[in-house]
């Protein structure tokens, strides 16, 4: 049996750590430098979830590619026709940067202008910076957007916490939509 | 009119009055009047003069009434009253005979319906509107063509007014059929579309683009391929042209090595610059970048297909949001090079074929692709449309159609780069190519017109035949023979190719002996044609009554020979042992079926019924005799040569039952039917205590008590 393959999006603000994200889950790998991600790069991760009680298609993997799109800035926003296709996107904010956090919600409305019934993650990124992470994910996100997601993470690349997690639960929400 | 005096009346005065009234009104003007035996309505129809008349009357007292009245006028009256009588039972039967009741009718209902509409008009509409619907729903079954003629005179009016009323719900309304109504065309007559549409093509698909651009480029693409293709057959023909008018030292050796190799120069030169190879072919979803197909060289480092699509994909996208004018309708990506590699993109409308290749592919190969493109998208654009990243889901025929394409490339590749044949080859014929001037030049000029002559009479001959003018067919010297040359892909052709050059030759000069030089190529088989192919004569088949078959198209990767990969598999049923062989023979002929697999049963309908008893009883429960025996009966006039075995059943265990129950059960199956009118020789009965087959001592009780039926076939007495 072959893998089901299926496109996945990481979107957020400039810096947040989406690349940090997914090179910890595909090279598990982290590193303090920051190059900005120009464009797109695409990684690629089996997740094995053959046997994973809440596959419905019991003995199948599924296949991620990994859009790593350039971060949203004051200069420029996310190309929609990247996330063409994707049925599922992580969105991902910054724990010391509000703003990021807040903006979570113009994220989520872009995805869904381009995939209606695409599934939503939300990473809250950087929670190894962050005393109380979970306090502060309450008081800066707003529980409209929270609601839109079908899960909610606090993650952090350097540590690696939540982070396979997180991959692991929108690969098995797309194999139930699929 | 009856008063309640009159109804009080009683019966005897009833009988008086009828015959009277018959006497005083005339027959002819109210035939449906002559009351017979609806007493009921007589008395109204009696003229109320009359009845005071006949009151006081007895019968005896009228008998003699009437003779002194009528005398010997009562014979025609009662020959009068025969021919009404008769003339009503004409009506009577007439009123089960709906067609006769038409035409009695069909004059009287126009007036009716007139005057109804004069006098009630709203009333007349809504007592008609809730049929009207139903009327044009039967009318068009009944009749498509006469209520089409009826239809087409209103409706393009009624549309243009549609239009100019509310232009926005039409369009709305007819938007998303159009794409799969030009499919569905495209497949049934592609030449019809291309006619009807080219007026007013480019507004339409420039509005449908902005509606829905995926679906649209899709349904088009089989169409826009080889409009563009026949275009290019253009523009090759015109370097054709150009190149036959070089005349350079190095143009006229190739020249003559065209001339003797029995190719175009274009090809030649073609061939001589070809050096490509096809490295991999990616067939990709649109949008999401995702890899649905692939085919890669075995032997070159693998390629990481799904990353190359994703970024491809991407790159894609990018061009199409930077570069790309924002009001060009479709622009995408062609080609990208790379040193020696390149990467050509054919874009459809959910998918995209990226084909990897180290080396320009020739024109051949690219026609190729685009053609399998094509037809991929015709056959399987919906499963393609509706892919989930689930590789596995699409028909795997798909990946077989590539994988063909690659091998069929690369076999082109591997031909063009055979080594050229030895020098003095090349110095021979030039030598023979001198012969032949110097020759020609001693025979002198009307000579030589004369041959050129032969061989334009030859050439237009081929082109004059329809199904040879496709291929590239010629004609040249070989000494003094003439060489018919060219290919083609099937020996028939080589045969008629042959046939038709040489008729035309034997007209101009009856002497010349002429040579077959065609080869007929056995060209690899197509499986998406061959399983289109299948696919439409299942469909045939299946308009037989009777005929209920599946055809599957298989792809065998293992078989041996190319050409006998494709597998069919028959399932299903048909009435006739004969039609097994003839189905079988249609699909083993289509080219790229190698093996056929038949599970075809024949099934003959009727003779699998089975009539079943109540516990005990020799007749089949009431409901089986009604709705059971007459298919039986059915099947035996329908086939006059079968004869029937009836079996009985009753199981030992049955109260009363067993041998000898189970024969009645049998004997009185078989009666009904010779009742029917089935002559006895055809049936024989018999009966068991065994249980029917398919059926046990577990299953239900009922089923173990039934009669059925096996066919004997006519040539073998009854066993
Ligand atoms: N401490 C900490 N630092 C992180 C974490 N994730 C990312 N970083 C750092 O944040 C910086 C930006 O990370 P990137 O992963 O490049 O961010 P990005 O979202 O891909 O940025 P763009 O590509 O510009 O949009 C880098 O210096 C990372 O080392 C985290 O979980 N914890
Ligand atoms: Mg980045």
């Amino acid at each position: 049996m072959t893998d089901i393959s299926q496109k996945i999006c990481l979107v957020g603000d400039f810096g947040v750590g989406k690349t940090s994200l997914i090179r910890r889950f595909v090279d598990r790998q982290f590193s303090d430098r920051y190059l900005s991600t120009v464009g797109v790069k695409i990684s690629r991760r089996q997740v094995e979830v053959a046997e994973h009680p809440s596959n419905p298609l019991p003995g199948r993997n599924i296949q991620l590619l990994i859009w790593d799109l350039e971060g949203r800035s004051k200069f420029k926003g996310v190309a929609p026709s990247y996330l063409q296709g994707a049925k599922g996107v992580i969105i991902v904010s910054d724990l010391t940067r509000p703003e990021t956090v807040r903006g979570v919600g113009d994220h989520i409305d872009l995805f869904h202008s381009v995939n209606a019934q695409g599934a939503v993650a939300l990473a809250l990124n950087k929670a190894d910076l962050v005393a109380d992470p979970a306090r502060e994910a309450k008081s800066l996100l707003d529980p409209q957007q929270y609601r839109r997601a079908f899960a909610t993470y606090l993650t952090s690349a350097k540590s690696g916490i939540h982070v396979d997690e997180i991959f692991e639960a929108i690969a098995l929400k797309l194999l139930t939509q699929a | 009119m009856a008063t309640d005096d009159q109804e009080r009346r009683g019966f005897k005065g009833w009988r008086s009055r009828r015959q009277w009234a018959i006497a005083t009104s005339a027959p002819e003007q109210r035939p449906e009047t002559a009351p017979q035996d609806r007493p009921a309505a007589a008395p109204e129809e009696t003229p109320a003069a009359a009845d005071s008349a006949i009151d006081e009357a007895t019968d005896a007292g009228l008998q003699v009434l009437q003779e002194l009245l009528l005398g010997d006028r009562t014979a025609t009256i009662d020959a009068r009253l025969e021919q009404l009588r008769e003339k009503q039972q004409e009506l009577e039967h007439h009123y089960y005979d709906p067609k006769a009741v038409i035409n009695w009718l069909a004059p009287l209902i126009d007036r009716v319906i007139h005057e109804k509409i004069r006098s009630s008009r709203d009333e007349m509409c809504q007592s008609l509107t809730p049929l009207i619907d139903e009327l044009i729903y039967q009318r068009s079954r009944e009749d498509r063509r006469a209520m089409s003629r009826a239809l087409a005179e209103i409706v393009p009016a009624a549309i243009e007014r549609c239009i100019a009323d509310s232009p926005q719900t039409i369009a709305k309304a007819l938007a998303p059929e159009v794409a799969d109504a030009i499919r569905l065309q495209i497949e049934l007559d592609r030449e019809a579309i291309i006619d009807t549409l080219a007026p007013e093509m480019g507004r339409s698909i420039k509005r449908q683009i902005e509606l829905e651009r995926d679906s649209m480029v899709d349904a088009l693409y089989p169409v826009i391929g080889n409009t563009i293709r026949k275009y290019m057959r253009e523009v090759v023909r015109t370097i054709n042209e150009k190149v036959s008018t070089a005349l350079t030292a190095e143009g006229i050796g190739r020249k003559i090595r065209a001339r003797v190799q029995g190719v175009s120069e274009a090809e030649l030169i073609l061939r001589e610059s070809i050096d490509f190879e096809v490295m991999a072919a990616l067939l990709i979803h649109k949008s999401s970048g995702l890899v649905m197909v692939e085919v890669q060289r075995e032997d070159g480092h693998l390629l990481e297909s799904e990353m190359f699509a994703g970024m491809l994909t991407a790159i894609g996208s990018f061009v199409r949001d930077c570069i790309a004018e924002p009001d060009a309708a479709v622009s995408d990506l062609n080609e990208i090079e790379y040193g020696e590699s390149r990467i050509l993109v054919e874009m459809t409308g959910y998918c995209y074929l990226a084909t990897i290749t180290r080396g320009d592919l020739p024109k051949a190969a690219i026609d190729q692709l685009r053609r399998t493109l094509q037809r991929l998208v015709l056959y399987y654009g919906r499963e393609m449309e509706a892919f989930n990243g689930d590789r596995a889901a699409l028909p795997p025929i798909i990946q077989q159609s590539l994988q063909n394409l690659v091998d069929s490339c690369n076999e082109m590749a591997s031909k063009a780069k055979k080594p050229p044949g030895p020098p003095w080859l090349l110095v021979a014929l030039l030598g023979g190519a001198a012969a032949v001037v110097m020759l020609s030049t001693l025979w002198g000029g009307w000579q030589a017109q004369r041959r050129s002559a032969l061989l334009t009479a030859a050439r237009g001959a081929l082109a004059d035949r329809p199904e040879l003018a496709i291929y590239n067919l010629g004609a040249r010297f070989e000494g003094g023979a003439i060489a018919v040359t060219g290919r083609v892909p099937q020996e028939r052709l080589k045969t008629l190719a042959f046939d038709v050059a040489a008729a035309a030759i034997a007209a101009a000069d009856g002497d010349r002996r002429v040579v077959n030089r065609i080869q007929a190529v056995r060209q690899p088989p197509d499986p998406v044609a061959a399983a289109a192919e299948v696919a439409r004569l299942t469909a045939i088949f299946n308009e037989q009554p009777g005929t209920r078959i599946q055809a599957r198209y298989q792809i065998n990767p293992s078989a041996a020979d190319s050409a006998a990969i494709g597998v069919v598999v028959l399932d299903g049923q048909t009435l006739q042992g004969k039609d097994l062989q003839t189905f079988e023979r249609a699909y083993a002929r289509i080219p790229g079926v190698g093996n056929l697999e038949n599970r075809l049963r024949v099934v003959r309908p009727g003779t699998e019924t089975r009539l079943y008893f109540g516990v005990g009883s020799p007749q089949p429960v009431a409901i089986d005799t009604r709705y059971k025996i007459d298919p039986v009966r059915r099947f035996l006039v329908a086939n006059p040569a079968a004869r029937l075995r009836i079996i009985g059943h009753s199981p030992a265990d049955e109260p009363n039952g067993g041998d000898g129950l189970a024969r009645d059960r049998a004997e009185r199956v078989r009666a009904a039917l010779i009742a029917e009118g089935i002559a006895p020789q055809r049936l024989a009965a018999s009966g068991t205590s065994a249980d029917p087959p398919q059926v046990s001592a577990s299953d239900p009780q009922w089923t173990r008590r039934c009669v059925r039926f096996e066919t004997v076939p006519p040539e073998r007495p009854f066993p």
